[in-house]
């Protein structure tokens, strides 16, 4: 065979160029026992295996996730988890005393919370990056000397002023969130990306704002047409209970407008991610992801939530298999950015809190 | 236990430290660890068992073997080619592949989920509220009182001397130590109709409507009934295992969806009624107690028979027949009340003469 030509490539040929659909290979059928195992060894040891049932379900998801043929990978230690777990409850355990003694102490809480957010939200996104591998090269997130005074700008400083403007300024404020976020993400040392979408994020915030308003307005005008009827004529009729009926229909239109919204802001966020070269498309619907939802609610309900385990892995495979990566020059040119390990306090203070940030994998 | 076949051979992704470039490899297992061939520019490389980590799939079948110098090597179904090298699986990744173990947990956490449900929950809410000052329930029961009364403007029509006996018996009924605690309420709502009902601080609400159809000696009874949900400390109990029930079906249905949070309301309000039912029972052993007890010199009269009678006479009001017959709408007395007969059989009992 003449040295030139590339034998990898050539056996690799999905990966030199093109789009790839993101390929979900987990099953509620393989995921089941895992979970199982996860929730009696949680239980046995009154939550201390947590950390480990944590790192082996995100390890399940990250390895069933395909991208080109290779799979994601996810090296969170449970021991630093836990030990970060350990230092979020001694801290709040005083907290939680003061309050109890219904001291006015435990105000001095409040600022403190307040101040260490934003710092928390770099802790968190560096940790959740950082465990996260694709193609043997790592994400991470920014350790310029910037990005805290970026995080207490976009987390504490804007939304202040979203509020002295009454909310005006709030989509705004949200969008530069989103964006902060990505423009300081890494794949290996190459960042990725967010183009500017203040105008849709606008556009998205002014139709959920009107939705509200009419169903406000909606359920308003129910209750006072019954409290009309009572008033004037003493009883009700059926038809007055009738009206009743109407209210969760005005409750499903505003939760179908909600999920639009929520849909169309995925969308329009995902859709301005690039890397180097590499961009994302999603064909997110919302037919199917109402159905998605309603289907879920329902196995959860009937199996008493044993379903869990189809439900997560229905859900990652259509949020994953309608997400499709167009990488015109491959994936093949990436090199990993300069190692660092962080701490787990931070990081870790995060994942008991359960902030989600959003973005990330 | 058989090791693959000697020249089986896998095919892999080998990852150089630090790249992302994929090269597709021949991997193969050797006699001192893994053997890689076909990748671009140099010929077979040896990697020696002890300079790389084999990291075993959770679930499903992708294996991912680390070398000491960064590279890393993902082989699809690469159990036996792990086998090979040596490799067996632990006791966790067993017992995470057993279907066995999975399904026999089942009928456990099932049982350890409703111990849960049923006393786990019961019992930490009663701990709660056994833990909660008072203040906090002044503080709900004003605002409670505040949304009846601002809802329902019409003012009570009920004789102010009447008012004042009525707010007589109650006050002798709890006591002097507990007599600022108890406040009784009167309450014109049509929409209503004749009912009584106690809020958790104290706070009794009587309706005109109640007052229309009942005596003195009836409305005692049905004060002492109130008086005993007050003392229990109902309101607050209630409301604390109604919490905790929903957390509970919450976290057993999960945050996956939101549809969920929906469908979940329905039992948990279902459960509310078995706890008011059990709080009614309650509430009635405390009334009948009162009522079988002779009352003080300067008290009126009582008996059990008093209960009973009230009881049947709310029953019979036009109003709560009316709100029978509506469908879709059954009055919460009748609801959340046990079966009226069935809860009047100890009244009747101690009542002397059948009324």
């Amino acid at each position: 065979m003449p040295d030139f030509v590339d034998v990898s490539n050539a056996a690799d040929n999905p990966a030199q160029g093109g789009s790839h659909a993101f390929r979900f290979h987990g099953t509620g059928r393989e995921y089941f026992p895992i979970w199982i195992v996860n929730l009696l060894l949680t239980i046995v040891t009154l939550g201390i295996y947590s950390p480990w049932a944590k790192v082996r379900s995100q390890r399940y998801f990250h390895e069933a996730t395909e991208l080109a043929g290779a799979r994601f990978g996810y090296h969170a230690r449970p021991l630093s988890i836990l030990i970060g777990r350990i230092i979020v409850l001694v801290l709040f355990v005083p907290y939680a005393i003061l309050a109890k003694i219904q001291s006015p102490y435990a105000l001095v809480y409040v600022p403190v919370l307040l101040v260490a957010g934003p710092w928390i939200i770099v802790k968190a996104l560096r940790f959740r990056l950082r465990v996260t591998s694709y193609r043997g090269v790592r994400f991470s997130f920014s350790h310029e000397p910037g990005v805290m005074a970026g995080a207490y700008i976009n987390f504490l400083g804007l939304p202040i002023l979203g509020g002295l403007t009454l909310g005006l300024l709030y989509p705004y404020v949200l969008h530069q969130q989103y964006r902060w976020i990505a423009d300081n993400s890494r794949y290996g040392a190459m960042p990725l990306r967010m183009a500017p979408a203040v105008g849709r994020f606008y556009l998205l915030s002014l139709i959920l704002v009107a939705a509200i308003l009419l169903f406000g307005g909606g359920i308003a005008a129910i209750i006072f047409s019954i409290a009309q009827a009572a008033k004037t004529t003493g009883d009700l009729s059926s038809a007055h209970y009738a009206t009743f009926l109407l209210i969760p229909v005005v409750y499903a239109a505003l939760f179908l407008v909600a999920l639009l919204v929520t849909l169309w802001l995925a969308k329009t966020v995902v859709q301005r991610l690039s890397l180097a070269d590499v961009t994302l498309s999603a064909s997110w619907q919302l037919g199917p992801v109402l159905w998605l939802y309603v289907s879920n609610g329902l196995l959860l309900v009937f199996t008493l939530g044993f379903a869990y385990p189809w439900v997560r892995c229905r859900t990652a495979r259509y949020v994953l298999e309608h997400l499709t990566v167009h990488a015109p020059t491959g994936l093949d040119s990436f090199v990993a950015g300069a190692q660092s390990e962080t701490g787990a306090f931070g990081d870790q203070a995060a994942a008991f809190f359960d902030i989600d940030v959003g973005i990330g994998f | 236990m058989t090791a693959g076949a000697p020249h089986a051979t896998w095919t892999g992704r080998l990852y150089r430290a630090g790249l992302s470039r994929a090269e597709t490899v021949t991997v193969q297992a050797g006699p001192q660890g893994l053997v890689l061939s076909g990748m671009e520019g140099d010929g077979a490389r040896a990697v020696p068992r002890h300079t790389l980590t084999i990291v075993p799939p959770i679930g499903g079948d992708y294996w991912r073997f680390e070398f000491a110098n960064g590279d890393t090597l993902e082989v699809i179904g690469g159990g036996p080619l792990a086998t090979a090298l040596g490799h067996t699986p632990n006791l966790l990744s067993r017992l995470e592949g057993s279907w066995r173990l999975a399904l026999a947990a089942v009928p456990v956490l099932l049982g350890l989920g409703a111990a849960t449900w049923y006393w786990g929950v019961p019992w930490a809410a009663d701990l709660a509220a056994a833990h909660t000052p008072p203040w906090v329930e002044r503080k709900l029961t004003d605002a409670g009182l505040d949304l009846i009364f601002r809802n329902e403007k019409e003012r009570t029509t009920v004789d102010p001397t009447r008012q004042k006996r009525l707010a007589g018996i109650l006050a002798d009924m709890v006591g002097a130590q507990d007599g600022d605690a108890f406040r009784l309420h009167f309450l014109n709502s049509p929409l209503i109709g004749p009912n009584a009902f106690a809020l958790p601080g104290g706070d009794i609400v009587v309706t005109d409507q109640l007052l229309k159809i009942l005596d003195d000696e009836e409305v005692a009874a049905v004060l002492a009934h109130e008086v005993g949900h007050v003392r229990h400390r109902h309101g607050l109990r209630l409301a604390l295992r109604a919490s905790g029930l929903s957390v509970l079906a919450a976290v057993a249905v999960g945050d996956a969806s939101t549809a969920g949070h929906f469908l979940v309301g329905a039992p948990v309000l279902l459960l509310n009624l078995r706890f008011t039912r059990e709080f009614e029972a309650e509430a009635d052993a405390d009334a009948l107690a009162w009522l079988s007890r002779s009352p003080g010199p300067h008290e009126p009269p009582r008996s059990p028979c008093a209960f009973a009678r009230a009881l049947r006479k709310i029953v019979d009001s036009p109003e709560v027949k009316q709100a029978a017959t509506i469908a879709g709408h059954i009055p919460s007395w009748l609801a959340t009340h046990p079966m009226t007969e069935e809860r009047l059989r100890p009244f009747d009992a101690a009542c002397p003469t059948k009324i």
